[in-house]
């Protein structure tokens, strides 16, 4: 291998002096600590690349499910396939929409903690829980959930504006990580961080999301959002410093990702690469970890990273 | 840029000629600070003035203009490191690889796919730029004479120097191209072609030599350099190397290496060849060079280049009026929603996804999200009465009911006062729409709904 020093001798840049973001205990990883951005400095890129579980395949594109055991769909099972590919974490989002008023029946409650609690037996890796519920919902979520997670290990959100209070204390009491999420916004997303600061959360204890547009709904958001995150940390700003996560998953929300023919191509081809591209735009952008639904986009961006790193790191 | 448009005005002539192109001698100088407009665009200025201007206003990238003069495919020209800081002006070109071997008739083939793959996302078109040759024998000018018959001229060719000639030959003189070397020996040959030049950067050489022959073009009379790279180098370096480069030419305006890049990817499955270029796509390559033309691979990649090059100054808008979703019927649901692209794409997505034919109207709100449009005041009543009364949908429909986004639920009793329709409530999040509007062609409005519309 060429010395990089040798090849761009004479045209040195000059040394920014950073402070590095924060440097945080993953699972097994040590994520975090970036002294700059992706490709400004030597350094190979340390990405945690989870998958994630669905806990139930209705109202997915045939394409996705058609990646996963379609037949007769059990979410464990399928877990046990995808920790066949050695992912970082296992992300399971739990969604729990309901009619104006309702309430979700304590079988829904039980199957999704359930789900949880297994998943967390099935091996080592941390698991990130996103709840999607009405702030009602959480009194009854929570306490349910909360005690079948690792402490120490697992992380729990989504904590947004209206509900960070309660995620805070359910956080604490089990020492949980809190996943924050805010709406693709800097000052909002710094915003929160300092409320679940405020709330005795340390910012190595906060995974941020926020909020992952797939390609064509929002990347350019997505993308300059986590930049400036990024920077504003290198500047030594404490509040933007923490792991971010995106959730490459949300590709699929847009049609193009999967439906079509004709100028998009074959969608069986097309769909894979939609989320992949969405997956590397965010990490090329800065973020830590990345949640990818389909098992290809997973094999895409973890033999990308193998490629970048394998060159990197050796020398500077 | 230093200067801001009164400096700039200070030092052009003030006449307020218009052959610039733009109409005032201000107006230009705005265009400069934006990096829209060319010093040189103006006839009228003092050598001084081009002196002092000049530094200030040359971009820090440089530009390279390939293709028909009167709409040139535009490479570098870049002026920041991150595109929230200002934006990136133009978009990475997508080059197809056409390699020897391949008759007239197949390359006709590859120009068809091509136009197949173009595709249309409100209101632009994303395409591929053009095509690269690599010409290695004399029967592969062949292909440049197919590419000039179907008016597609290619704008990258490879080759030896005899070949190049030859090529320059069979195309319009009014057609730059950009002719890619494989030795610096051939720089002064080249250079009398008279077209841009493709300098190959090899992985392992110095910056320091990279920017002696660079040098070297200059001094045999070449404008215009862009320095290829790609093939040989392990892409984590690739990655590293661009953005060395890039850094070099806007951190310290290094007079040399300031060139557009033009990434050239190895030949390889075409899911990782889009990858790869999808990367430099996002870390400064000007041009980027694919095999294949297949939409699956391309669309992807597209895509993504128009977030990235998106104007981040600018929300993304879609033009105000009357879509159809599916073959609506003069009793299917009219909703309305505003004119951010974004939304317009959730909302019209989640419609389609019902399987409900429908009309939605689109209400030009500057680009702005329901909730944002409507606190600041520019989401209003009159704005969609307006809309309801001069978009044509009133002879497109026998009904008199429209459906309103959840978020602004409170302006329904004046909307139905002022537009004189029936106004219903949609639901808060379009990804409802579905259950909503499978549930709306049966039944009527709800009494509180009605109470609601007054």
């Amino acid at each position: 291998m060429p010395d990089w020093k040798n090849i761009i001798a004479g045209y040195e840049l000059p040394p920014t002096e950073t402070e590095p973001t924060t440097s945080v205990s993953f699972g097994d990883l040590k994520l975090g600590g970036r002294r700059a951005m992706p490709f400004f400095d030597g350094s190979p890129l340390n990405i945690a690349l989870g998958l994630t579980i669905l806990p139930t395949l209705d109202g997915q594109p045939e394409i996705l499910t058609g990646a996963f055991c379609a037949e007769s769909y059990q979410p464990i099972d399928c877990a046990k396939s995808a920790l066949d590919s050695s992912p970082d974490f296992l992300f399971l989002p739990l969604a729990f929409e309901l009619e104006e008023g309702g309430s979700p029946s304590e079988d829904d409650i039980e199957r999704a903690v359930s789900l949880a609690h297994q998943l967390t037996r099935l091996s080592d890796v941390p698991l990130v829980v996103e709840i999607s519920a009405e702030k009602r919902l959480l009194d009854s979520l929570l306490p349910a959930i909360c005690p079948v997670l690792r402490p120490g290990k697992d992380w729990l959100g989504r904590a947004g504006e209206e509900n960070y209070r309660t995620y805070a204390a359910a956080c604490q009491a089990y020492d949980l990580g809190v996943l924050a999420q805010s709406p693709m916004d800097i000052n909002l997303a710094k915003q929160l961080n300092i409320l679940l600061h405020n709330c005795g959360i340390p910012y190595e204890r906060i995974l941020h999301d926020p909020l992952t547009g797939g390609l064509g709904y929002g990347t350019q958001y997505t993308f300059s959002v986590i930049e400036r995150l990024r920077l504003s940390a290198l500047a030594g700003d404490g509040a933007t410093s923490g792991l971010i996560l995106i959730n490459s998953g949300e590709a699929w929300s847009g049609r193009e990702c999967y439906q079509g023919e004709g100028p998009l191509g074959n969608p069986e081809e097309r769909a894979p690469l939609w989320e992949a591209e969405t997956a590397l735009a965010g990490i090329i952008a800065g973020a830590d970890l990345c949640a990818l639904l389909h098992p290809q986009a997973h094999r895409y961006i973890r033999s990308l990273l193998g490629e970048i790193n394998s060159a990197l790191g050796d020398d500077s | 840029m230093a200067l801001n448009a009164l400096a700039i005005y200070k030092q052009l002539p003030q006449k307020n000629c218009g052959e610039c192109g733009v109409p005032t001698c201000l107006g230009f100088a705005m265009k400069l600070v934006a990096a829209e407009a060319e010093l040189s665009a103006c006839p009228y200025l003092s050598p001084e003035a081009v002196a002092f201007l000049g530094a200030s206003t040359t971009l820090p990238l440089r530009k390279v203009e390939l293709g028909d003069s009167s709409a040139p495919v535009v490479l570098g020209g870049e002026e920041v490191l991150f595109r929230h800081e200002k934006r990136f002006h133009n978009p990475s070109a997508i080059f197809i690889r056409l390699t020897g071997s391949m008759t007239p008739s197949q390359v006709k083939d590859k120009v068809k796919t091509l136009e197949a793959s173009k595709i249309n996302r409100a209101g632009e078109e994303l395409t591929v730029q053009g095509f690269g040759v690599e010409l290695r024998k004399p029967k592969d000018l062949e292909i440049i004479s197919a590419l000039a018959d179907v008016e597609k001229p290619p704008l990258v060719v490879f080759g030896a120097v005899d070949l190049l000639r030859k090529a320059v030959g069979l195309i319009p003189r009014s057609h730059r191209l950009l002719l890619g070397i494989k030795s610096v020996a051939d720089i002064p040959a080249v250079a009398e072609l008279n077209q841009a030049l493709l300098l190959p950067y090899k992985w392992g050489e110095t910056l320091r030599k990279l920017a002696d022959n660079i040098k070297m073009a200059e001094d045999e009379g070449v404008k215009d350099v862009v320095i290829a790279l790609g093939e040989d180098f392990p892409l984590g370096r690739t990655l590293g190397m661009l953005t060395h480069l890039r850094r070099l030419a806007i951190e310290m305006k290094e007079p040399l290496l300031n060139r557009p890049i033009l990434y050239i990817p190895p030949q390889e499955k075409d899911a990782e060849q889009s990858l790869h270029n999808a990367l430099f796509i996002c870390r400064y390559a000007s041009g980027v060079v694919m095999d294949s033309p297949a939409g699956a691979t391309l669309a992807p990649m597209m895509v993504l280049r128009s977030e990235i090059y998106a104007d981040p100054q600018k929300p993304i808008q879609i033009p105000a009026g009357i879509y159809t979703i599916g073959t609506p019927t003069v009793d299917s649901p009219v909703l309305f929603t505003t004119n951010f692209s974004l939304t317009y794409f959730l909302v019209s997505g989640d419609i389609e996804a019902s399987g409900v034919p429908a009309h939605l109207l689109v209400v030009d709100v500057e680009g702005q999200s329901v909730l944002t449009a409507y606190s600041a005041g520019k989401l209003t009543v009159e704005k969609v009465t307006k809309l309801v009364h001069s978009s044509g949908i009133e002879d497109k429909v026998n009904h008199r009911r429209l459906v309103i986004p959840g978020l602004v639920s409170r302006m329904s009793g004046e909307l139905a006062e002022a537009c004189g329709w029936e106004v219903l409530v949609g639901p808060k999040d379009s990804s409802r729409l579905p259950t909503f509007l499978r549930s709306y062609t049966t039944r009527p409005a709800t009494e509180t709904e009605r109470q609601i519309a007054g």
